[in-house]
């Protein structure tokens, strides 16, 4: 298996560390109570094809990325960096 | 002050020559860090050209002379290889960066080794899963990636490549690269390979 860095370029899998879903990035404001944290912490999504996670670069460039992959295929659909997608969002 | 005498990691180990390669150690003067704060790398440009140096290599790549070098070392992150050294030579960043960059001194961190020799390439593909054919991985092309499962940055010399890691490996990936000089001779002298 195979990822494309955005900095680095295709890079074999060995070269990442699985992180787990994307969601981890849309922390709840301090604020937010109980159960937004319970549902941030916790619960997750386990879609059959596309799920969203987060990957880091770890013996490579050190960056975080945000990978779309297909979870029955293994198929990866896009990377992009965690730094980038979420100071889209901001 | 006592005066104490630094040693390199790998004192007394190098250089390890077989048919085809040679291993040796590069001591670098100065190994600085430079990561450009946000929306700062042109002001850090700028800086740097004023001192009388390169400006900050491309994502992948080398630039500046051989005795002043910057290399890209990770997202937002260059290294700058010095070969000054001397009592002289201060190692101290320089504070004109203090608004710009995040500089910190890592000549103590870092271990550099050059691999040379005509089979240098094939002693590299038992240990690292890139692509380092010379069309490929050209002059001025840096990377970070694994090395027998320690993450290290390597780029290309004009006969062969030079391997950066962290000091705390150094014997481990020395003596894993001359496993591998080892086992590329041998197999040179068996006939299995060309």
């Amino acid at each position: 298996m195979r990822l494309k860095c955005p900095l680095c370029g295709d890079r074999d899998a060995r070269e990442f560390h699985y992180r787990g879903a994307a969601k981890l990035m849309e922390r709840p404001e301090a604020g937010a109570g109980e159960a937004a944290f319970y549902d941030y912490v916790y619960l997750r999504e386990n879609p059959v094809g596309a799920n969203s996670e987060l990957w880091f670069h770890e013996l490579g460039c050190r960056a975080w990325l945000c990978v779309s992959r297909d979870v029955s295929s293994h198929e990866i659909l896009s990377v992009e960096l965690a730094d980038a997608v979420k100071r889209g969002q901001a | 002050m006592v005066d104490l005498t630094g040693l390199s990691a790998l004192e007394g180990l190098l250089p390890y020559e077989v048919d085809g390669a040679v291993l040796s150690a590069v001591s670098y003067g100065a190994i600085t860090s430079i990561m450009p704060f946000r929306g700062q790398k042109t002001a850090v440009n700028v800086r740097l050209k004023a001192d009388g140096g390169a400006a900050l290599p491309r994502i992948g790549r080398v630039s500046g002379p051989v005795a002043k070098r910057l290399i890209w070392a990770g997202r937002g992150q260059y290294l700058l290889l010095d070969l000054r050294r001397g009592a002289a030579f201060d190692t101290t960043p320089d504070p004109a960066f203090d608004e710009l960059a995040a500089l910190s001194d890592q000549t103590s961190a870092w271990v550099v080794m050059r691999l040379e020799g005509a089979r240098a390439q094939e002693v590299l593909a038992r240990l690292c899963p890139l692509d380092l054919r010379a069309g490929v991985f050209k002059r001025g092309h840096v990377a970070r990636t694994e090395l027998a499962h320690m993450a290290v940055i390597l780029w290309r010399r004009p006969k062969g490549f030079e391997i950066m890691v962290v000091r705390s490996v150094a014997q481990v990936a020395m003596r894993r690269l001359s496993g591998a000089m080892d086992s590329v001779a041998a197999q040179a002298v068996l006939g299995e390979i060309s």
